[in-house]
Formats: C-alpha cells, sequence, structure tokens
C-alpha cells in the first residue's frame, strides 16, 4: 500500500492548522482512509499509510491536507485550473507528439506552474508524489512517469519523439544517480568525467544505474521515447531519466515545467491533474498545456492539461438512496449536500436528483454508491447507529466439514494428536523424499495422488513451489522434528490437498484426505497400523472382508512403502480404491532423517464419503 | 536383623502360623498361599531370623512290603500249609507244594511250624496240629491286612501288642529280604513354635495381606482380592502415553464456525485453485490493477505442457456480464474501469488468495435473506516469515438482505467483536476493497490486546452483485483471526500456528469460552 511521509508543519502549513497533535493527525486522516504510522518516524515527520488505491489524490502530504482542509471549511477548493477555459482561449504551451511514439510510450501532458518559488518542504513532497504516483499508480513507471524541469530555460513548444535508443542524435547528460560511487553495467566504476559527456539512451540503459532499474519499464529497448524541447534540448528519456541540466529542479525555481507520459491515457492525464493541484496549493498558478497528437485518441487529437476528465467526476443520485443504503431513510438532501461539500466535493441540485462532481484531480466516481460512501465519510462512520440484522436465518456446517469432524473426532478417540500443516511446500518433499519421480504424473496410484502435482509458475522459493498431494510428508516432516517425543508417535491431518488434473473446468482438483502416522521403536508395523485404520472404517459401518458393506486390502507396490508392506485400502464389491496403508520405506525416513519405523495411512475422505452416502 | 523387611513368602507364612506350639508347616501351605517349597524356605528363613524355634524329631512307623501285599491276596503260607492238613495227613512234598513261593520262604516257614510243633513229621507225613500258635498267624494277616487298608503304614506305637514280637521277628535283616512283609521306616520331622519376636513380629503383620501387583480377572472371581495387598505404585516417574487431541488452532477455528453457525451462518466451500475470474474480476478489481501483478498472486504452470494454464470455461455464464461490468457497459450503469477487458487472462489459474472468492460464488447461489461464511486456506505471494505463513485461513462471508443497509453491516460487526473476543467497544474507520462502497474498517478494544483491527467489511458494489442478478444489497465481510489466535494460543511466529513437531507443537489453548 502507498505511504506517505512528510514534514508536520508542511502538512499544518498546507491544511491551515498549527500545532496538531498526533491523535488528531490519526483522526483527521481517517478522511483519506489513511493511517497513522507511529514507528520509525524521524521527529518532526508524518508517516501515513492509504488504503484507497482509486484515490492516488490523497497519496501526498498535499492531498491528505486538502481533504482536512475541505472537511473543515466546507469550501470543495478554489482551482482555477480546474475550470473550464474562456471560449477561444487556448493554451499558450504545447507538446508536439511524433507518431513514433504511439507504438512505444504514447500518450504525454504537461503544464506549466509559475509564481511559487520552490522550497525544500515543497521539492521533497513534489518528489515523494512523484515516486508514488510513478510507483504505486504508475506500475514501477510502466504505465505512469513523471518528470519536472527548470521552465525558464525552455523554449516551447516541446516535442515527443521515439527515436533509435543506440543513435546519438539524442544522447544527452543525464541526471547523476543518488548514490556513491555508481558503477556501471559491467560492475565498473563510473569516472566522474563520464557525468559531463553525453550518453545515449542505449547506453543509458546498459550502464547507467538508474537506467538499468528502469530498463523493464520500457516495452522495447531499441526504442526510447524523448521529450526534447523547440531549442532542440533534452528533458528527458521518459520513463527512465532526466537531463541533468533542465530537469535538475532546486529551491529557489519559479518557473516549473511538469510532464506526465504513459501508456494509458487517463492515467497520464490524472496523474498530471494532481500535480497540478498539488502545486496550486503551494501557491502557483497553473497554465495549461496542450498536446497535439497526430492520430485520434480516445479523448481526441488536440487535450488540454490540466484535462477535467468531465466523463468521469459526475453522478447523478436521488436522496432516497443514500438513506436507502445507509439506513437512514430520513435522510434530506440539504444535510447531503453540506457534508458532500465539506468532502471537496461539487453537489448542484437537478430535478429530483443530486449531481454531484469531484474535482478532476480525483476520477474515482464509477457509481452512484462512490458518492454516497463520500457522504457517510465526510459525516462521520461513528454517527451511524450500528442496527442488528433483523432477518431469520439458519446457520449449518457444510456437508464436507461435517464428514472432516466426524473423522478428526474418530482419530483422536483413538488416541492421534491432530496436526495442520501448510498447503504449499515443495516437489523436494511431496516427491524426491517420498521416493516418488520429481517429474511427472504418478496416475497409477490414484486416488491418493492424482496425475501431475499443481506447479506455481511464478515460484518465489523452491520451497514453496507446489501444492501437496498428499499428507504423508506433512506428516513425515513432523515426525522428522519429533525425535525428542516420548514414544509412540501417533499423528495425523485432516486436510486439503490438490492435483493437477487437465480433465477438470479448473484443471485440478482440491480433496480433502486424512493421514495418520504412526511411530514407535516397537509395535510401528503394519497390523497396528491397521488396526486404528480398521478402528475408523468399523466404526463407520465397514466390516473387514469382500463385498457390499465392506472394506478390504490389496497388495500394492508403491515406492514410499516398504515392498510387499503396503496395500490399497478398498471399499465395496468394486474394490474402489480409497487410500493406501504401509510401512514406511526406510529409503523414504532416511530421507525424512527419521530413525523409528514409520507405518501410516492415507485415505481421500471426498471418495470414501461419496461410497458411504 | 529382625527389623529388615519379610519377604512376601515370609510375611505369608509368619502370617499363617498358629499360637500353638510345633506345628508343621506343611499344615499353613492353603492358609498361606505358598507352595511347599516356598513355604519351607520361608519357615527356614523366618527360623533363621529367630522368629520361629525349629524342633526336629524321628518318628517311627510299620509299613507293609511289597511281599506283604502280595500275601494278603495268595495267604501268608503258614496258613496256607495249614490248609493243605486240614483234611488229614498228607507228604512231606505235597504239604510244601506252594505254587508262586520260593523254595526258601516255603522251607523257612514249615521249619516254624515243624519247630513250633503246630505240625507233626511222622515217616514222611505231615499232620496237623492244634497249637495256639496258630493265632500268631492269623493276627499277622489282620495286621497286613489292616495296614493295606490305611495306606500302608501305621505308626509303630499303634501295632497291637501281641503281634509286636512276630512283627519285629519279620522285620528284614531277621529274615531275608524276600521274606519280610514288614519293614520299619522312621522320618525326621520338623515341628515349629513361634517364639516371642516372632509373635511380636506377627502382630504387626496381622493387618497386611499378601502384596500383589495387580488386580487380575480371578480375584474378582474368587474374591481373593480381599486376601491381598496391592504393591505401592513406583511414584518417582509417570509413565507416559501420548493422548489424542484435536490441534489447537483448528481448536480456536472450529470454535469460530460454531459461533458463525451460532449467528445463523451457512458454511462455503471450494477451490484451492481458481481462475483469475473469481478470485478478482468478479471481484471487480481491476485487470490492470497493481495487486494483479504478477508478484501478487501465485499463478498455476501448465501441467504437461509449462507455461501459464487456463479454465475450460467461467461456470455460471458470469464471464460476459462481469466483463461488461468492467468495460463499463454493464447493467448497473458504472463507469467500469475504462480498459478492454482480456476474457482470455480471466481464464488463468491462480492459487486463492482471499477468502472472498468463495462469497463471490455463491452469489449465484444465495438465498434471501441469507448468511454465508467460509474458512478458505488463502496463498498470497509474500516471503514466509514470523508474520507470512505460506499459506493462511481467512474467514470471510456474506449476508444478503433486502434489509441490508450501511448501519446493519455496522451491527453484524458489533456482533462479531462481541461474540469472537468479547469486546463491547467497537470503531468504525472507513477503509477501500475494490469490491465494496462504503467499506469499513473494525477496530475493537480487545480484553488481552487494546485497540485492535478486526476485520475489514462493506456492502458490495452493485457492479459485484447486478452480474449475478443478485439486485439486493449484500454485505460482505471477512476477519483477521490470526492475530487474536496467536495471542489466545501464547505464540509470537504465524508459522507455530501450523504443527510443525510432537507434541502438539503448541502450548494449551486459552478457552475463549470463558472470556
Amino acid at each position: 500500500m502507498p505511504h506517505a511521509t512528510f514534514r508536520q508543519v508542511d502538512l499544518e502549513a498546507l491544511c491551515g492548522e498549527s500545532d496538531l497533535s498526533l491523535d488528531r493527525i490519526e483522526e483527521l486522516c481517517l478522511l483519506v482512509k489513511g493511517e497513522l504510522k507511529r514507528k520509525g518516524c524521524v521527529d518532526g515527520d508524518v508517516k501515513v499509510e492509504l488504503q484507497d488505491t482509486n484515490r492516488p489524490d490523497t497519496w501526498c502530504v498535499e492531498g491528505i491536507a486538502r481533504q482536512i482542509r475541505q472537511h473543515k471549511t466546507g469550501v470543495p477548493g478554489d482551482y482555477a485550473c480546474f475550470e473550464p477555459p474562456a471560449v477561444g482561449q487556448a493554451p499558450s504551451a504545447r507538446i508536439q507528439v511524433a507518431a513514433s511514439v504511439k507504438s512505444v510510450r504514447p500518450y504525454v501532458a504537461g503544464f506549466l506552474a509559475r509564481g511559487y518559488t520552490v522550497d525544500e518542504d515543497g521539492l521533497q513532497a513534489f518528489i515523494a508524489a512523484q515516486e508514488v504516483l510513478c510507483h504505486n499508480f504508475g506500475r514501477q513507471r510502466k504505465s505512469v512517469a513523471i518528470g519536472i524541469y527548470d521552465a525558464s530555460q525552455m523554449t516551447f513548444p516541446i516535442h515527443y519523439e521515439a527515436v533509435d535508443a543506440a543513435s546519438e542524435e539524442r544522447a544527452f547528460v543525464p541526471l547523476q544517480p543518488n548514490e556513491d560511487d555508481p558503477c556501471d553495467g559491467s560492475g565498473t566504476p563510473i569516472p566522474a568525467e563520464r557525468w559531463a559527456q553525453p550518453w545515449t539512451p542505449a547506453e543509458i540503459l546498459r550502464d547507467h544505474p538508474t537506467g538499468r532499474k528502469y530498463a523493464d519499464a520500457i516495452p522495447d529497448p531499441s526504442r526510447a521515447t524523448i521529450l526534447v524541447d523547440d531549442a532542440g534540448q533534452v528533458l528527458s528519456f521518459p520513463p527512465v531519466i532526466n537531463s541533468a541540466t533542465l530537469g535538475r529542479v532546486q529551491p529557489g525555481m519559479s518557473e516549473l515545467f511538469v510532464e506526465v507520459t504513459g501508456t494509458v491515457l487517463d492515467q497520464v492525464l490524472l496523474a498530471a491533474n494532481i500535480l497540478a493541484a498539488n502545486l496550486a496549493d503551494r501557491g502557483a498558478q497553473i497554465e495549461a498545456c496542450e498536446t497535439h497528437y497526430p492520430w485520434e485518441t480516445e479523448r481526441g487529437a488536440v487535450l488540454p492539461c490540466p484535462h477535467l476528465l468531465e466523463d468521469r467526476t459526475t453522478v447523478t443520485v436521488t436522496p432516497d438512496r443514500f438513506g436507502a443504503l445507509l439506513g437512514e431513510p430520513e435522510l434530506g438532501s440539504a444535510e447531503i449536500c453540506d457534508r458532500l461539500r465539506h468532502y471537496g466535493v461539487k453537489v448542484a441540485s437537478e430535478a429530483n436528483a443530486l449531481r454531484v462532481t469531484t474535482l478532476p484531480y480525483r476520477a474515482d466516481y464509477l457509481h452512484q454508491v462512490d458518492a454516497i460512501e463520500d457522504f457517510a465519510i465526510s459525516r462521520g462512520y461513528d454517527t451511524f447507529a450500528p442496527l442488528l440484522p433483523e432477518e431469520f436465518t439458519v446457520g449449518s456446517q457444510s456437508i464436507g466439514s461435517q464428514f472432516e469432524d466426524l473423522i478428526r473426532d474418530r482419530m483422536i478417540g483413538v488416541g492421534f494428536e491432530e496436526a495442520i500443516g501448510n498447503i504449499l511446500t515443495s516437489a523436494v518433499e511431496v516427491r524426491e523424499r517420498m521416493l516418488l519421480p520429481a517429474e511427472g504424473p504418478v496416475p497409477e496410484f490414484r486416488p491418493v495422488h492424482g496425475a501431475n502435482s499443481v506447479r506455481i509458475q511464478n515460484v518465489m522459493s523452491v520451497n514453496y513451489s507446489l501444492l501437496r498431494d498428499w499428507l504423508l510428508p506433512t506428516l513425515l516432516e513432523i515426525e522428522g522434528h519429533s525425535s525428542g517425543a516420548r514414544n509412540p508417535h501417533r499423528v495425523f491431518e485432516v486436510g486439503e490437498v490438490c492435483s493437477w488434473d487437465e480433465t477438470q473446468v479448473l484443471a485440478s482438483q482440491t480433496r480433502q484426505h486424512l493421514g495418520a502416522l504412526l511411530a514407535d521403536d516397537k509395535q510401528a508395523g503394519f497390523s497396528e497400523c491397521q488396526a486404528y485404520l480398521h478402528a475408523l472404517l468399523h466404526t463407520l459401518g465397514l466390516s473387514f472382508g469382500e463385498g457390499e458393506g465392506t472394506y478390504g486390502l490389496d497388495l500394492v507396490e508403491h515406492p514410499s512403502f516398504l515392498p510387499s508392506r503396503a496395500a490399497w485400502v478398498v471399499i465395496g464389491a468394486a474394490r474402489t480404491r480409497i487410500g493406501l496403508i504401509g510401512e514406511v520405506h526406510p529409503g523414504v525416513l532416511e530421507a525424512w532423517r527419521i530413525y523409528s519405523p514409520v507405518s501410516a495411512f492415507e485415505i481421500c475422505l471426498d471418495t470414501l464419503r461419496a461410497l458411504l452416502d | 536383623m529382625s527389623d529388615n523387611p519379610l519377604s512376601p513368602n515370609e510375611a505369608a507364612l509368619l502370617r499363617a502360623a498358629p499360637a500353638s506350639p510345633g506345628f508343621d508347616f506343611l499344615a499353613l501351605l492353603d492358609a498361606s498361599g505358598l507352595s511347599r517349597g516356598q513355604a519351607q524356605s520361608a519357615a527356614e528363613s523366618l527360623t533363621a531370623r529367630e522368629f520361629l524355634a525349629r524342633d526336629e524329631t524321628l518318628a517311627a512307623s510299620l509299613a507293609i512290603t511289597d511281599t506283604g501285599r502280595s500275601q494278603i491276596e495268595a495267604g501268608i503260607p503258614e496258613l496256607r500249609i495249614r490248609a493243605k492238613l486240614v483234611e488229614g495227613p498228607i507228604a512231606i512234598q505235597a504239604a510244601q507244594d506252594l505254587p508262586g513261593l520260593g523254595r526258601a520262604v516255603v522251607g523257612s516257614a514249615f521249619g516254624g511250624l515243624k519247630k513250633g510243633k503246630l505240625i507233626a513229621v511222622d515217616k514222611g507225613q505231615v499232620s496237623l496240629c492244634e497249637h495256639a500258635a496258630w493265632a500268631v498267624h492269623e493276627g499277622r494277616l489282620a495286621l497286613l491286612q489292616q495296614l493295606a487298608a490305611v495306606g500302608g503304614s501305621v505308626a509303630w506305637d499303634e501295632i497291637p501288642p501281641d503281634a509286636l514280637s512276630d512283627v519285629e521277628a519279620r522285620l528284614p535283616g531277621k529274615r531275608k529280604k524276600d521274606d519280610s512283609v514288614f519293614e520299619r521306616v522312621e522320618v525326621r520331622t520338623r515341628r515349629y513354635t513361634l517364639t516371642d519376636p516372632g509373635r511380636e513380629r506377627q502382630s504387626t503383620l496381622a493387618e497386611a495381606r499378601p502384596q500383589v501387583a495387580e488386580l487380575t480377572k480371578e480375584m474378582l472371581k474368587e474374591g481373593t482380592w480381599r486376601d491381598v495387598e496391592f504393591r505401592r505404585f513406583n511414584l518417582a516417574e509417570p509413565p507416559w502415553r501420548p493422548i489424542g487431541r484435536r490441534n489447537p488452532y483448528r481448536q480456536y477455528l472450529d470454535l469460530v464456525r460454531r459461533r458463525l453457525i451460532g449467528l445463523g451462518f451457512e458454511e462455503m466451500s471450494g477451490s484451492l485453485v481458481e481462475p483469475e475470474f473469481w478470485n478478482m474480476d468478479a471481484l471487480f478489481l481491476p485487470q490492470f490493477h497493481p495487486a494483479r501483478e504478477i508478484h501478487d498472486v501465485y499463478y498455476v504452470e501448465h501441467g504437461s505442457k509449462g507455461g501459464p494454464c487456463y479454465a475450460r470455461e467461467i461456470d455460471g455464464g458470469a464471464l460476459e456480464p462481469v466483463a461488461l461490468e468492467h468495460e463499463g457497459r454493464g447493467v448497473t450503469g458504472s463507469r467500469g474501469w475504462n480498459y478492454e477487458f482480456d476474457r482470455e487472462r480471466s481464464k488463468r489459474l491462480v492459487l486463492r488468495s482471499q477468502g472472498t472468492v468463495l462469497s463471490a460464488r455463491w452469489l449465484q447461489k444465495a438465498t434471501t435473506p441469507g448468511k454465508y461464511f467460509g474458512m478458505a486456506r488463502c496463498f498470497r505471494y509474500d516471503e514466509v516469515d514470523a508474520t507470512h505463513a505460506p499459506d493462511f485461513f481467512q474467514v470471510e462471508g456474506i449476508v444478503s438482505s433486502e434489509q441490508t443497509s450501511f448501519r446493519h453491516l455496522l451491527g453484524l460487526l458489533k456482533v462479531f467483536a462481541q461474540e469472537m473476543a468479547r469486546s463491547s467497544e467497537v470503531k468504525f474507520v472507513p477503509a477501500y476493497f475494490p469490491f465494496t462502497e462504503p467499506s469499513v474498517e473494525v477496530h475493537m478494544k480487545h480484553p488481552d490486546l487494546g485497540w485492535m483491527e478486526l476485520g475489514g467489511a462493506g456492502i458490495f458494489r452493485p457492479e459485484v452483485t447486478k452480474p449475478h442478478g443478485v439486485d439486493c444489497p449484500v454485505i460482505a465481510w471477512g476477519l483477521g483471526l490470526d492475530r487474536m489466535a496467536m495471542v489466545a494460543l501464547g505464540i509470537k511466529d504465524i508459522r507455530h500456528l501450523f504443527t510443525n513437531n510432537l507434541p502438539g507443537g503448541l502450548g494449551t489453548l486459552r478457552d475463549l469460552v470463558a472470556r
């Protein structure tokens, strides 16, 4: 989840408060679904975790302060930059897009901010907003990246083009990375004089630490998008790095150009609007900039920025919808309008409905319910009196878990201790240590094993790379850690297993198994183990024998068990297999570092239950 | 020496010893429950310990010999000779013809009769004489018969006085061995008498009885348990038996399940593997959402070909209506997410990453009013550490009702706080979930932990419910119970919720019911 860390004094200045206590800040942060993180903050800093992934405007100090300010004043905010332009008044600045970027990184938006002299807190806050937007909202700069420049040195219009990454044509001096003794792609320290020389985009991707870090954010390393001013000065190589000349913004500057590039148009426009609002909150006058595309985007070929996103900011809701969803049928529109305005939302009455509009730094109104929640948050969740659900319903346990409980009771009754193991495990555990082939299906051992195992494609750790398809490995792992516990050991698990099965809709089968393990220096053999299995099946109404209503054992050679000491557990006249029983193979025991004899059985409870029904 | 404890056999014999002097230990076998050998050795050791005094005597008895027994049937030689002479004198040879007897025996008997003048020999003819001594021979036969009748012997002093000289004359040593019908047998008998210390020791044993290790079926049948004493337990070390018991974490989850059923919730269940559709699309999470990046969810690999793996279809016909909501062309009138929904990606299989999947699927089957819950094992793409298990349980559910409003949602959460943690103080704060609006997080004052988050909830967005034809508001809720479980179970590492070793891994479960 995104975080915002900022100076407390900066927050206070932005929302017109002073000497806020941390408790008060914590309370106010509820307005932005933020949670104050008190741990690990430097004195005077405030760290807030923001939950609402659909409200990137709240991920920075300006956004948090804005919501608090609006809550206090009840005024949505007066942003000239978000007013529709007067007819015939076109923005003075322009970005010209070349057709070459369309297949690489097609969208760009920008604006100018003047009249605000950058100070240290403001610059830090801008960088923080830029980071969090690029990282969380822009998926590590893949879909959104942001640049800020010293506009006083630039000549408009700006050109946005894609070039051959290896070409010298747009080589430029990039910003130095913020690290000591940076090294290039081969690990060689980069000499100081290199930072004075131009780099091609390809060189940046290969040798510049920042270039290497963000190389994944561009789809094709041979094509680089470049922003360049009309005088031919390179602004940046988005989404990777700014130039060291125009792209180095420092406190004291007061003419700024901000641009956003990306692959999703509305995200680009929304990010630009958020940054415009942030700088406006700090006192800057925002001057719009027009982007001219050589093709029709979904919003046209000429797009101003800031952009009003009019089709994404308004919902129309009748007041009774508020009352019905919130459980206050008597709720009136006056209260609704008042509280929505205190949440920074514009409301207008329209026939019998309310037209609710956010400012365009928000584009999260998808449905009427979104406006209704804004109202509820603005009024405070604590103002809604809880009501007990009134309708009667009958509670019940699922058939499957009832059967599980029955089996668990029986196993506990014969003296077994219950275990729960993890389902996500490794081929080493469920296959190799069990002397089963590491790869490939073992269908001859259905229903205990399936065909193949369910394996993870994006493995994080080989220890957690597939789902167990039987429980015995879990029990053996426990036994392997239990050499110090007194004998005999009797342990069982009733739990889920899963195996790959292409014939199923979900290409897999999740089943409930029972696994039971017996370990002892003496009396841990087949017959002892069978006695427990018999106790269990007998109480389920199955006698040992042949024919209907019976269970039996059929010898099987299974690699995990001693030869001639393993059997299928079968049921009924058809001798349907429901599981396995046997003395565990010494090779398996060695693999688990177990030094006393072990016998075990495992049965598929789903199969058993179906046969009992 | 006499202070040392008695062995069980010594005690048994001492206990059975009578006060009267000169008893025979063989008479105590029944009373002591000892065998002859055990009783004898116990008597000897008690004598050595001076609890008993021993008196050894020799007793003589008269016993019949095998020769004697054979003469009971056939008659003794002297009387057989007399029987031949009753009719009148016969020749010597005829008189001595006694089948079954040796010549020497017959000769000795004949000589004795002739010498005692019980018969007379004249010119080769033997005749019978009247003589009182015939009674001696008749008396001997009677004695032999008597001996055979009483088991072969009588005490020496019970021999009839008038037979004594005949008996003594016929003992081996006086006669040839095969002519002896009697023998004198001498038996050494040991008689015991309690000494004063013995009597004293016996009195201390009066209450004590034979010691046994365990009660047997026989003792119960025969009632002999009354006569025995059970050996004392070994108190030094408890014997070991493993116990069968529920896993404490499972027990905690069972408790939560019971509470939810008690509140009228019906249980849901589902697959560990789900298509992105149910895991995310159906919950109105846009396909470009950062939480859907490759590093947030586990993708399933195709089992035979490798690479991504797709569901064959999206069941229930929900794909298209949901896709249209994402694209802003659906029935709710929602603006949607303003992108082109990828229907193929929707089928891509992932490991269930949130329990809300079950709720999404259940929207198709839910009745109104209806309350549902699921305890779903979920997988999130995280490093495994003390606060992240490779998989974990999520408890989530829905409430579908025509009456549902935000205030009912708050009421339900209050009930949860009360039921799950006996907390009556709750705080509701705004939250964000892509699938609910309004969304809320509930914090409660836990008796042990202070203020903490209990869970998140909200009212499903119409974009989530309407594609399944559900028009009424549906509350969706999820509870974060792991932290409470960890406190309840007294553990600090979330991985310890799962079993790593025996016994149980966890300490004793503190009972939440008591709170």
